[in-house]
């Protein structure tokens, strides 16, 4: 059952997506040639902690306008926006920990995404989405911790 | 009904906002700067993993280098016209890379309104073949890398001219080059299309794959700067 957020933990939650996304824009964290889809992980944790559609939209959108590389749609950062609101939905379904939850679903949201945006470069370049997944999963378990000890304290944190 | 009418109006401003590419400037140059603003703390970071140990060459490499970055940072950051011959190019800085790994694309500070045009050859240091201008919008533009995939260009290798297509990626690679022609790893690729200057470098062969049951061969490619690093580039306007 998630707890209602503050708002600051809520101002928050915003910061860390925009600077997310800002981030995903450079190549700062390209390890290996591969660059994580950090807005996404980021996203992905918090959809465990958010409680409200409202809010999580707003955060959704916040990604969205930072993702964005050209003017008009662009067929990634729609399905971008879908698979994020794919896993706000799955994460009140799935059974099990949430820590385990959240890697699963940052696993299957990158699968998915790849599959739905660029087909061609799931099947020609697999090996590169699932070190990519493998990056996610590592970056997003780090956020859904440090979200956690925020929103739970330490000693109550849903691992 | 009234939320009927918030939840149109909404829908409307997303869309509009979807549409509009005033904030795509906006961002790539927030995530310029915040990528700058970043760089001293990871370099920071790594100096603690990386070897102390140097040899003289790399320190030389390393003061060259130093001395390379001030005289970058003494230039205007604005897309200038540099005359090179008989070629006129116009540097620019990279603003911002795709955000996802299946495209190799990348936005530079310099559009239309500087001259530039769909087609433009985009170059690194004068000498490298970057790509070429995907989109000219008007204050920025969108350059197809030699990293996105799907990207294919004739190319010719080493002194004897080997022809050879270069396919793109994040690993490209080199099809298409007849059996009876010998290459080996070292040598030199670079440009051999009607629609790019001749001879800008690509990168040099990595590993030559020789199938014994295809007429043709294969290479892999160590491209001539990692993608990672890059932050100028050079349009040639002519």
């Amino acid at each position: 059952m998630k707890e209602k957020l503050s708002w600051q933990m809520i101002g928050a939650a915003f910061i860390l997506v925009a600077a997310a996304g800002l981030i995903q824009n450079t190549d700062t964290l390209n390890a290996f040639g591969i660059k994580p889809n950090l807005a996404l992980a980021v996203l992905v944790a918090l959809a465990f902690f958010i409680t409200t559609l409202f809010v999580y939209s707003a955060l959704v959108l916040t990604a969205v306008a930072f993702l964005r590389f050209e003017g008009g749609f662009e067929l990634s950062t729609l399905v971008f926006a879908i698979v994020a609101f794919l896993v706000f939905w799955l994460c009140e379904k799935l059974p099990g920990k949430n820590f385990i939850n959240n890697i699963l679903s940052i696993g299957l949201a990158t699968l998915v995404f790849y599959l739905a945006a660029d087909p061609a470069f799931f099947i020609n370049d697999t090996i590169s989405v699932i070190k990519e997944g493998v990056y996610n999963i590592i970056i997003g378990s780090a956020v859904f911790a440090l979200a956690s000890a925020f929103v739970y304290g330490k000693k109550r944190a849903q691992f | 009904m009234k939320a009927r009418i918030v939840f149109i109006v909404l829908a409307v401003a997303v869309l509009v906002f979807l549409a509009d590419q005033t904030l795509v400037a906006v961002k790539s140059y927030s995530s310029h700067n915040f990528a700058l603003l970043l760089e001293p703390a990871f370099a920071f970071f790594s100096s603690f993993v990386k070897s102390t140990e140097e040899s003289p060459e790399i320190l030389d490499l390393r003061r060259e280098n130093e001395l390379l970055k001030a005289q970058i940072l003494a230039l205007e950051n604005f897309p200038r016209l540099e005359q090179n011959g008989g070629s006129v190019r116009l540097t620019a800085k990279i603003y911002s890379t795709y955000p996802f790994n299946n495209r190799g694309l990348v936005s530079i500070n310099a559009g239309a309104s500087s001259g530039v045009v769909q087609g433009m050859a985009v170059t690194i240091q004068d000498y490298f073949l970057l790509g070429y201008v995907a989109e000219a919008k008007d204050r920025y533009s969108l350059v197809r890398t030699v990293f996105d995939s799907g990207w294919e260009l004739p190319v010719k290798i080493g002194d004897d001219a080997v022809d050879a297509l270069f396919v793109g990626g994040r690993e490209p690679k080199l099809t298409l080059i007849t059996e009876d022609k010998e290459i080996e790893a070292g040598q030199v690729v670079y440009s051999a299309s009607k629609d790019f200057p001749y001879g800008l470098k690509i990168g040099e062969i990595k590993e030559v794959f020789d199938g014994q049951n295809f007429a043709f061969k294969e290479a892999s490619l160590n491209t001539a700067y990692p993608f990672s690093v890059l932050s100028d580039a050079a349009v040639v306007i002519r």
